[in-house]
């Protein structure tokens, strides 16, 4: 029997010890390569259980392990832990423009594999590839923050796409995108699965869960 | 069709990274600010109206500073205490740390002075002592009073409308972008894997997003304010 890439044990969390949990008592274990979406009402508790799953907020109750190790706020104080954490998990955010903070949309992408060390014909290649995805060429040399939310969603993505992580977590990775985009991004989706890459996504779209034939899991509000 | 690369599992060893400190700086400040967003300055056990509150806290705060005697600044030591101790433990650490933190600094501050002229210790002590109460009594007076509560209190006591609406904005602002600082240094530490040699020029980038984003969010706020009606005469609660 393989282990579980991750593996959530009765997981429970509240924002505030007087409110009610947005997240009970929840069990739920994913392999390397499979595909997840979430779904469920606005405020059922999705984008808190991707902040969990990223190391971002922390169950109050429950273990969440990731590749076995448990994941915790004192595991991830060490930043080798935390770094080599980040590196295998990339999060998009479900507001991209959080995300993005450099100069220029290829400043923005190079931002991770600069931190990998790689050499700067190394981080070169792999921004023009990851530009190069999402036809986002012309708009290399662009500030990210005068794009449209849906070209800020495509760099967004790009940026995290470019650090190579195992696991990908997304926050919403179709909402805003016409339907051109929509259908680039969910071919693109569709073929990182198939290279072995593990999907997580928080989604009110159909299309999505049909197109990479992802297990549900549907949260309900407290 | 994705690059080869992307197909691969790659290997990391993250080298440390030791010039961060800016970056969490940044990131406690912005964390501070945003954390007025979770003030809810409950009534507690004693409903006085806002305006009550803010008339005593001023009342007190001018008694003190006009205060020579000691009886009467220990008998508003008294009324802030009793006010103090009808919070719950947790937050009368939170009210009183502030208030502690303000009078060492003040008494760091009349240090050499109180080296240089023993003869005026009771004076500088008793300003300590008036700095910590009246930090007590804002800091009371602020858990204790919604701010929506707060800025209708000025409207009642007749303090012009445009300087209260700028206050609200204010406070409005001060929460978004302080969450904006803490979200966008989150994604950044998320895709920080490895070293950053510059971590100051994260610093320059995070602090110019915030500012071309607060630019966008005031123009914003004004033309859906004038859409909705707004002509510059502001209308608290």
């Amino acid at each position: 029997m393989s282990m579980a890439l991750i593996e959530l044990d009765k997981i429970s969390f509240a924002y505030a010890p007087e409110e009610p949990p947005v997240i009970r008592e929840l069990s739920l274990a994913v392999e390397a390569g499979a595909c997840l979406a979430l779904r469920g009402d606005n405020g059922s508790g999705k984008t808190t259980l991707l902040r969990i799953l990223n190391g971002l907020s922390f169950p109050q109750t429950g273990v969440y392990r990731f590749d076995g190790t448990e994941i915790n706020a004192a595991w991830l104080k060490k930043q080798a832990n935390a770094k080599r954490f980040h590196k295998r998990i990339g999060y998009l955010f479900q507001n991209p423009d959080v995300m993005l903070f450099n100069a220029s949309v290829r400043e923005e992408i190079a931002f991770g594999p600069r931190q990998l060390g790689l050499s700067e014909a190394e981080i070169a290649a792999r921004v023009g590839d990851c530009l190069a995805l999402f036809d986002l060429e012309p708009l290399a040399d662009k500030a990210p923050y005068q794009l449209s939310g849906g070209q800020k969603k495509q760099v967004a993505l790009a940026a995290v796409l470019a650090l190579n992580p195992e696991v990908l977590v997304l926050d919403e990775p179709l909402a805003g995108l016409d339907r051109r985009t929509k259908e680039r991004v969910l071919a693109l989706l569709t073929e990182l699965r198939g290279a072995g890459k593990t999907l997580i996504a928080a989604t009110h779209d159909d299309g999505l869960c049909a197109a990479l034939d992802a297990g549900i899991l549907r949260l309900n509000a407290p | 069709m994705i690059p080869a690369w992307l197909r691969e599992t790659e290997e990391v060893t993250p080298a440390r990274d030791s010039g961060a400190f800016a970056l969490r700086t940044l990131k406690s400040l912005g964390g501070l600010l945003s954390r007025l967003r979770v003030q809810r300055g409950s009534a507690g056990r004693f409903r006085l109206p806002a305006v009550v509150k803010l008339l005593l806290v001023l009342g007190l705060i001018v008694t003190l500073s006009l205060a020579r005697h000691p009886i009467l600044i220990l008998a508003v030591a008294a009324l802030t205490l009793g006010w103090a101790c009808l919070l719950p433990a947790r937050e009368l650490l939170s009210v009183l740390r502030p208030a502690l933190g303000a009078a060492a600094l003040a008494l760091l501050l009349f240090l050499p002075a109180m080296l240089l002229r023993p003869a005026g210790v009771g004076n500088n002590l008793l300003v300590v002592g008036k700095i910590f109460l009246s930090v007590t009594l804002v800091n009371l007076f602020n858990r204790r009073t919604p701010w929506n509560q707060i800025t209708g209190a000025l409207r009642k006591l007749h303090v012009p409308g445009v300087f209260v609406f700028v206050l609200d904005l204010t406070l409005k602002y001060v929460v978004l972008l302080g969450g904006l600082v803490v979200d966008l240094l989150t994604a950044r530490g998320l895709r920080a894997v490895g070293r950053d040699r510059h971590p100051w020029r994260s610093v320059g980038a995070v602090m110019g997003q915030t500012f071309l984003r607060s630019t966008a969010l005031s123009r914003e706020t004004w033309e859906a304010m004038c859409c909705r009606g707004f002509t510059e005469d502001y209308k608290g609660l």
